[in-house]
Formats: structure tokens, sequence, C-alpha cells
């Protein structure tokens, strides 16, 4: 202190100076001066140029990643059509949580125009600006649910079910296997995106299949000698009573060489319903047919018709290729729990050499989304596998192009007013699937897909070894009691299903 | 020195009897340290690679925040950045050995706190030595290390804090939540060392209840924090308890080192290395033999060598699952890489990575970005790649195996493992390696490690019948007759046995001096004269 009065003006300026060194040198050139124009939409990860997002989304972090150089520091401005402007400056665009969802509620239905600069090796780019367009139409959703894998093929490490929350980057636990020494937990399917009522699996030694009803869980038993075999494919029937299940006797087979890694295939598999409410499976003998296999049930939104897929049971492996779903329907009475006694068939794949699978009715009534493939229906290991959709007004299919890809693009669900669809795709590395999210305008074509956002995308997404799957939205946030669900799955006390 | 200067030095001695002890404690710490460090580095390499081998740290603030997700961040991250410098023998020895002497030392200031000397320093030795012995096994990380040194030295930190006079409540035992937080299990050494430490403290200032009070307060705390958390966590109470887990200290285990450095010499290349070390195990089992002759067969040599070792196991009837032991699903990759079959080599390094914290280490990595470079999957490759760009010691590899930026040999190595895998698309169920093998043979005729493996094979099931048929269709209807003397003297056996007419013997046995040599063992069979000849295995050992 004494020594510091001492000190002269000029002295004290240039210390200061010095102690404020370090700043004024990271300041320097943070900022874009010198720009250089690139006439090129700017490389971005994830490619979020001209998506359309949802009111209320989390913000569109981004990264930009030229093929040459190295990314030292990017500077990006959003504009709104109000003239509001958002802005981030860093490593990566990373917004301002609260300040994004102002501007998209202040924009919706309009366009935000981006503007990337980005310091690369020691010279400010600046590219072309892009647009992102926001929706009219709300999401209404909290999140998504999905269970994450770190494949292994034939094992699996950590993996769980969890939830994210469409508007920032939180993801919450539904239900891990750290908690249960390595169960496998898969299929959580709510009914039309409603987190009172769902049902999920747990397999392996303490297996069981959950259904959440009313505030009350049911744990039935993992196997039932009447359908010879477990409850595997889920969907709700829209009244709540019921829910379709296909059984499988599921094998998979690897590819020695080419594109595909891995062929997941069933000797044989039915369709099922089972009622909550007196605990029986209906089972049909349309559904459980001996030379065709059932496969992929959901119902449609006004409970009227359960929609199926069916093939021809091939030899396997020999006869892998020409196993071929085609998409049908079958009446059913929710009064009786009774089967219509005749199967339509709405797109006859195998026609056109293909095979459908994963047929989701949008809940408005007007749509099936389903995935294409050339054979099969585990059309995640197949890269050519597509979105197509069948309008149920004209009974006329066409592929999603819009939203397709060159890799695999697979499992997918429908928000609760039909006018948003997530689906898991392996377009970013080939390997791992991944959550895309497209809107559908008023004339049934999807918007441009975009990723689901992370807070640091390029990071999480690079170093992740994970999958999702099984993703579908959830209208709020899943209360569940993990604990009190492990120590239901490791008692061991299970419910018997009756059969009808 | 004058008789009274030595007096006082004497007084001065009795007033300070501590200073010798904590000097022969220093000094005994400093000696094990050393001795250590000399241990590791000299007699224990393999076990330090192993464990940098069978992690991965990167550096992304993305991969540290996970390090939250669990109890122990800090005795986790710091373990597993120091383990990525084990690459570095020497470097790794440093580390583990003042890890563990750090470990020790903590104790001992701890114990001499609370103990008279000599009774605290024997508790100091049999904590070395069970410090030590918890360095042993393979499967120890440095996390553990950090985590008991972590825990002791805030259960040391009560020693640190001066409430001053008239306190009313000790708070210290509030540290066990972070001991709990920082260390993991490392909070059960915190909650005991600092309850002595309360105890003691207080019965000298004969407050002896506020003692008790703050030493039940810590227990409490060490066993009702990661009850309340374990739900956080997702992890059942006793794993959360003892998170990142507890060790089983153990004699140092040089057979498993011999084991690992023969695995280390083929992961190197070096082939000789790996053969050398096979031959000079004790008791060799499969486990040596697999790699004996997997390096015999990268130089060209298998069939030279496939009566030359004492235990007959290729790894070609062995198939892996996922209750298979690491060291099998690490065999079964090297073997399927070698052979050309990416398909297998895949499936078994994404097995290995289900195994590793936090699925994923750096070996498997590696090899899966090389694997996808063979197969022609850039964008796969690329993924992998990326990731290794983000660590210490394997930036440079990924940024030499990059596309497009990689050297003429990576790229010649690339192309030569591309050339002989498979290329003929089908669906395999199992792993029966015979079809594997005739399959990249199908693919690639001119593959000869996987044609040696296939008839070294049939060679040492004694399946006669089958390896003639194999020969014929690879060897003799391709054009390339395979001059080896095992399958010379195994195709005498075949002529023989199926009086085979004289242009079958000089269209197959190139080495006519070798039928003179049949001819005398036709005399003596089983004599073991014989005993490298294919004859007298043929004739003597059981099939495996």
């Amino acid at each position: 202190m004494i020594k510091s009065s001492r000190l002269g003006k000029t002295e004290m300026s240039y210390r200061i100076l010095l102690l404020m060194l370090p700043f004024l040198l990271w300041g320097c050139g943070s900022r874009p001066d010198n720009v250089q124009k690139a006439a090129t939409p700017p490389p971005i990860f994830p490619d979020y140029v001209g998506v359309t997002v949802p009111v209320g989304i989390a913000p569109l972090n981004f990264a930009v990643v030229p093929e040459k150089g190295n990314v030292q520091r990017v500077d990006v401005a959003v504009r709104g059509a109000d003239g509001r402007e958002l802005h981030a400056n860093g490593k990566y665009a990373d917004f301002d949580t609260e300040k994004w969802h102002k501007l998209t509620q202040a924009n919706r239905g309009k366009d935000l125009t981006v503007t990337v600069c980005a310091r690369i090796d020691g010279n400010w780019v600046q590219y072309n600006d892009f647009k992102i367009h926001v929706s009219p139409n709300p999401l209404d959703q909290w999140g998504l649910t999905y269970r994450r894998i770190a494949p292994g093929y034939e094992v699996y490490s950590k993996m769980g079910i969890y939830q994210r929350d469409l508007g920032n980057f939180d993801e919450f636990p539904i239900i891990e296997n750290t908690m249960t020494d390595g169960q496998c937990y898969n299929c959580h399917t709510p009914n039309r995106t409603n987190p009172k009522e769902y049902v999920f699996h747990v397999r392996g030694e303490h297996g069981a299949t959950l259904i959440y009803k009313d505030g009350k869980c049911t744990w039935l038993n993992a196997k039932n000698d009447d359908i010879g075999g477990s409850m595997v494919y889920p969907y709700w029937h829209p009244k709540g009573r019921y829910c379709a299940f296909s059984t499988n006797q599921t094998r998979q087979g690897f590819h020695i060489s080419g594109p595909k890694r891995l062929e997941v295939f069933d000797m044989s598999s039915d369709v099922f319903v089972y009622d909550t409410k007196e605990n029986r499976l209906l089972l049909d003998t349309l559904l459980r047919t001996k030379e065709w296999s059932e496969n992929t049930p959901s119902f449609s939104p006004d409970g009227k018709w359960l929609y199926f897929t069916t093939a021809r049971q091939q030899n396997y492996p020999l006869g892998h290729k020409d196993q071929k779903y085609n998409l049908c329907r079958i009446a059913f009475d929710e009064t009786t729990g009774r089967f219509g006694d005749r199967v339509d068939t709405l797109f006859n794949a195998s026609a056109i050499g293909k095979s459908v699978t994963w047929p989701r009715p949008s809940y408005d009534g007007k749509y099936i989304l389903f995935t294409l493939c050339d054979y099969g229906y585990f059309s995640i290991w197949h890269k050519e596998s597509d979105q197509w959709l069948l309008s149920l007004a004209t009974g006329k299919a066409r592929p999603a192009d819009e939203i397709n890809s060159t890799d695999a693009d697979s499992f997918h669900n429908w928000s609760d007013n039909s006018r948003w669809i997530v689906f898991t795709s392996r377009r970013h590395d080939g390997l791992y699937s991944h959550l895309y999210l497209a809107g559908m305008d008023d004339n049934g074509r999807f918007t441009k897909p975009f990723l689901l956002p992370q807070k640091n995308p390029l990071e999480y997404y690079r170093q992740s070894l994970f999958s999702f799957n099984t993703p579908d939205f959830t209208k709020s946030k899943v209360e569940f009691d993990s604990r009190e669900a492990v120590n239901a799955i490791l008692s061991d006390e299970r419910v018997p299903v009756g059969t009808k | 020195m004058s008789r009274n200067t030595r007096k006082a030095g004497a007084i001065q001695k009795i007033h300070n009897p501590g200073l010798s002890c904590k000097a022969l404690t220093a000094c005994g710490l400093a000696l094990l340290c050393i001795l250590l460090a000399i241990f590791y580095g000299t007699a224990y390499p393999s076990h330090l690679l192993w464990q940098e081998q069978n992690q991965i740290f990167l550096n992304a603030p993305h991969w540290l925040s996970a390090y939250f997700d669990n109890p122990a961040w800090l005795g986790c991250m710091t373990g597993d950045w120091l383990t990525q410098f084990y690459v570095n023998t020497a470097w790794g020895a440093g580390i583990l050995s003042l890890a563990v002497t750090c470990c020790t030392a903590c104790f001992a200031l701890i114990l001499f706190r609370l103990l008279p000397r000599v009774p605290a320093l024997i508790g100091t030795v049999l904590f070395a030595i069970l410090m030590v012995g918890c360095s042993m096994p393979a499967t120890t990380t440095l996390a553990f290390f950090i985590c008991v040194a972590g825990g002791l030295v805030l259960g040391l930190s009560r020693l640190w804090i001066n409430y001053g006079k008239g306190h009313v409540i000790d708070l210290s035992p509030l540290s066990v939540i972070l001991a709990y937080w920082m260390f993991g299990f490392g909070a059960l050494l915190t909650a005991v060392a600092m309850s002595l430490l309360l105890i003691k403290r207080y019965r000298g200032k004969g407050q002896r209840r506020y003692g008790w009070i703050g030493a039940g307060a810590a227990v409490t705390l060490a066993f009702a924090t990661p009850a309340v958390l374990c739900a956080h966590y997702a992890l059942p109470y006793s794993k959360a308890l003892l998170y990142p887990g507890l060790v089983r200290p153990s004699m140092p285990e040089t057979k498993y080192e011999e084991r690992l450095a023969i695995a280390d010499a083929l992961w190197l290349r070096d082939y000789d290395d790996v053969k050398r070390r096979a031959l000079a195990v004790d008791e060799p089992d499969d486990y040596t033999a697999f790699h004996y002759y997997l390096a015999s067969a990268l130089q060209d040599s298998l069939p030279d060598n496939l009566l030359k070792f004492p235990v007959k196991s290729l790894g070609t009837l062995t198939t892996i699952s996922d209750k298979s032991p690491l060291s099998i699903i690490n065999m079964m990759n090297d073997l399927y890489y070698e052979l050309g079959d990416m398909t297998y080599a895949e499936r078994a390094a994404m097995m290995r990575n289900v195994f590793s914290p936090r699925n994923r280490n750096v070996r498997m990595i590696r090899r899966l970005a090389e694997i996808n470079l063979v197969s022609g999957d850039t964008l796969a490759a690329r993924k992998y790649l990326n990731i290794l760009s983000k660590t210490h010691a394997y930036a440079d590899w990924s940024a030499d195996h990059t596309p497009g930026r990689m050297n003429p040999q990576t790229e010649a190595d690339i192309e030569r493992r591309r050339a002989r895998s498979n290329t003929k698309d089908n669906i395999r169920i199992g792993d029966n390696c015979r079809n594997i093998l005739l399959e990249l043979l199908e693919s690639n005729p001119d593959n000869t490690v996987a044609l040696d493996y296939l008839l070294c094979t049939d060679l040492l099931l004694k399946d006669m019948d089958t390896f003639k048929m194999d020969y014929d269709a690879y060897c003799m209807t391709k054009g390339h007759p395979r001059h080896k003397r095992l399958y010379q003297e195994a195709l005498m056996i075949y002529l023989a046995g199926t009086d085979a007419p004289e242009e079958d013997w000089q269209r197959y046995i190139s080495l006519p001096e070798l039928i003179s040599q049949f001819n005398i063992y036709g005399n003596r069979r089983g004599d073991p004269s014989f005993s490298d000849t294919y004859w007298y295995y043929f004739d003597t050992q059981h099939q495996p």
C-alpha cells in the first residue's frame, strides 16, 4: 500500500495497462474486421440453413466447419423480421436461450435472417446470409422421450430411457440400466404423447412389460406362452384401454461386406392386442397366420382400425432379401374387443420390390407415415430406408424426399397436433442414429428437417457413441419414480396375463 | 565437538522426539516412491499401457462436463487425465508411484496425529503395503488412488481450520459431503479420519461430547450422502457408496504382465518380439499360442511354426459373446482384423468398447478408425478420427490417418488390407471361423494369412479329407501350390492313406527328399526324433 502510493501517475497507468493486456489481447480480433465476402452459404454444423422451427424450440446453436482452415471465432447475428437482433460471438454460435425464445415468439410465421462471420486462420470471412423460418404452427409439446444406447451389437453398456426438454438442452433420465446392473430397457411408448399413459419393456434376467395408466404401474410377465414370446412393438388405442403389440422371434446376422452392417429378422411374428381393463390378450387368427409374419401394429386415431405390416415368412438367412412387408389394416371394435373378418392391403410394397415398416398414422387421421426399405423391417440398418407418406384421403403414397437422406431414415412419430414429426436418421456419420425434427405445411409437405439442438452440437454429436432409438413426443415431463420401478423390477413380482 | 555441545544436542533430541521419526517417515516415503517407480517402469510397463489403452480422455469441454454426472468427478477426471500419460512408461511409472506414495503420506500424517510413533509407523508401513497391493491388479485405475488421497486430505482438513475461541458448532463434518462429490468412496476415509481427529481434539480440550457429536455427524454424512444422491446419479446405493469402486489388493501379476507384453508387441507389430516372448513363457497356454501363431502368420511362416509351439491354439475355434473375457475379445479383434474380416473385427471392437469406461477406449477407437478406413466407410472413419484428435497421445496418429492427408506408407497399408478383405456380401449368423476363412478366400484367394489359418486348422483337427479338399480348392486349382514342408508332410499322409497313384505324388510333393524320410518314419512311427514333423503330430497328439 505504501509502495503503491509512491508510484507516479504514468507508472500507475502503465501497470494498469499491463494488467489489462491479456484482456485486451483476448478482445482484439474477436469482432469482425477486414471481412472478406464468400459467396456461399456458411458451412455450418448442424445444417440449419433454410430449416423451419417451431416457436419455443431450443436455440439452434451451430459451429462453422469449413473444408480448410481452423475456425478461431465466429460472430453470428440473427435478425427477425421485426428488427430484433440476437448476437453470438465465440468458438461456436451459442445463443442465449431466453433471447432466442423471445425472437422466435416475435417472429412466428416469419423468417429469421442469419449472418455468419468466421475468423479462419486469422482472416474474417462473411458468408451469404441464410434464413430460418419460424413456423406458424405450434409444437405444443414439452419435449421428447427416447432410448439412448451405446450399440455393441449383442451387448450394451450404459443405456436408458431419457426425456429431453425441447425448449432448452436439459435431458433427464426416466430410467437407466446403471440402476439395475445392466438391464435393457426399450420401446417407451406413450399414448398420443400423453406422459400419464405409457408402456415400456425391461429385457433380460428381471424382464417385464410395464403398463403405466391411471397413475398405476402394472408389471406384466415379460413372456407369455399363449403368444409364444414377449410383447415387443407397442402402440396404444386412442381411448387408452387397449394396446396393440407384436411378438417377434428375433434373430440377427452380420453382412459380410458392403454398406450394410447388421440384419435383424424374425423367424416368426404375430400381432395381438392387450386389454388393460380385463388384463387379457385379444388374439385373432388373421393376425397370427403361420405363413405370414404380422408386425409393427398401430391404431388409427379413431381407434376403428388396426394397421400392421405383413410379409410372407422366408427361410432365414438365405431368403432374407425376399421378406417384403406390405401395409395392411383390420377393423377393430373397441366395445367388444373384436377384430374384423377381412384384411385390407393399404400399400402393396412388395409389388414394387420394397418393404414397409413402422406405420404411424397422424393423429388428425390424414396420413400414415412409414419407412420403406428394400427388404425386412429393421430399417435403421438399411442405408436405403426412407420416409414415405401415405395420404388416407387419396390412398396414394409418396416418398418424403424433402426429409430423406442418402443414409438410413427410420423410426418416427407425430406430435399431438400432427404438425411435427421426429425421426431417426444416420445421415450424420452413417453409424449412429440421431434425432431430427421436421414440420408439415398446409399442403402436406414436410419442411427441411433439423437435428435435435444441443448446447455445443459439433462436440456433442462428433464425440457421441450413442444411438437414439424409438423417439416420441411428450406433452409434459414424464413423472416416473425410478427407484420404485427398480425395486419392482428386481422383485420379479409380475402380473400374469390371460387370453381371450 | 565439545562435551557441552553434544549434551545440548542430546537435550534437543529429547525435546523433539518426533523430528527423527518424521524424517525417517519422509525418507521412507521417498524411498518407497523411487522403488515403486523403478518397479512399475521395469516390471510393469504392460500393465501401465493396458490401463492407458483401456480408457480414453478427451480434451473437450463436453467430455469433461460429463464427469459431473457421477460422484467422484475430481478423482475420476484427474485419474483419467493422468492415465493418458501412461503411454510413456517412465511417466506412467512416475505418476503411479507418486499416487501410491501420496496416499501413504496422507495416511501417515493422520496416523502420527493419533497414535504414538511406533504404532503409527507400523500402521503406515502396513497401509503402504496395502496401497502397493492395490496397485498390482491391471484393473485398478488411477482414480482409485486419487480418491483415497483426496478423501484423506479432506479428512486432514480439520487440522487446518481454526474456528477461534468460543465457537459453538463445528462445521467440519460437512466436508464429507464435498468429499463424496469430489472423491466418491473417499468420503468414507474423510469421515473416519475426521472422526478420529475430532474425538482426539475435543478430548484434549475436555469437551469429549463435541468430539463424539462431530464424529457421529461425519460418519452419518458419509453414508447418508450417497443414499440421498444415488437416485440423482442413477446408481444403486451400494455402487453409489463405493463409487468409483474399491480394489482387492494382490501380489504382482507377473504372469499377466508377460501376457500383456505379448499382446502389446503384436499391437506394435513387432512380430519377432511376440514370438520371442511367447516362447519364453513358462506355462504357455491358448493365449500365448494364439499370439505366437498370429505373429508367425503375419510373417508368412505359420505352417513353418505350427509344430514348434507346445500349445496348439490358433483362435479359429474360439467364439465370442457377452460372457467372453476381455482378453478373448481383444484376441478375436486382432485375428479378424489381420485376416481381413472387417465385419467381425468391428463387431469385436464394438463389444470391447462396451466393456470400457464410458463405452470407449483408445485402442478400440483407433481400431474402429482403421477398420472403417479399410472397408471404405470414410464417414464412420472420420467420426473415430475426430474423437482421437481430441486426445493427447493420438492426435498426430489421427491426422496421419485422415483421408486425403495420409502419408504414402499408411495409404499403402490400408490398400493392402482392403485388397484381402471381403468383397462378396452375404448374411453371417454365427462366428464359425471356417466359414469366415472360406468367405475371405472366395473374395481373395491370395489372402495367404487366411489360407494358412484354414489349412492349419484342418491339420490341427487331423481332418485330412477337409485339408486335401481345401488345399485343392485354394492352392492346386488356383495354380498356387503352397510348398510348405508342413503341407507336404500332411499331403503324404493323405496320399499314402488313399493309395494315391504315382502321378498324384509327383503333382503334390515338390520336396522329394521328404519321401525318403516319410518311408523311414513309416517304420518308426511315434519316434520322438520325428517330433518336428506333422507325421509325429498326426500319430501321437490329441486334436485340440
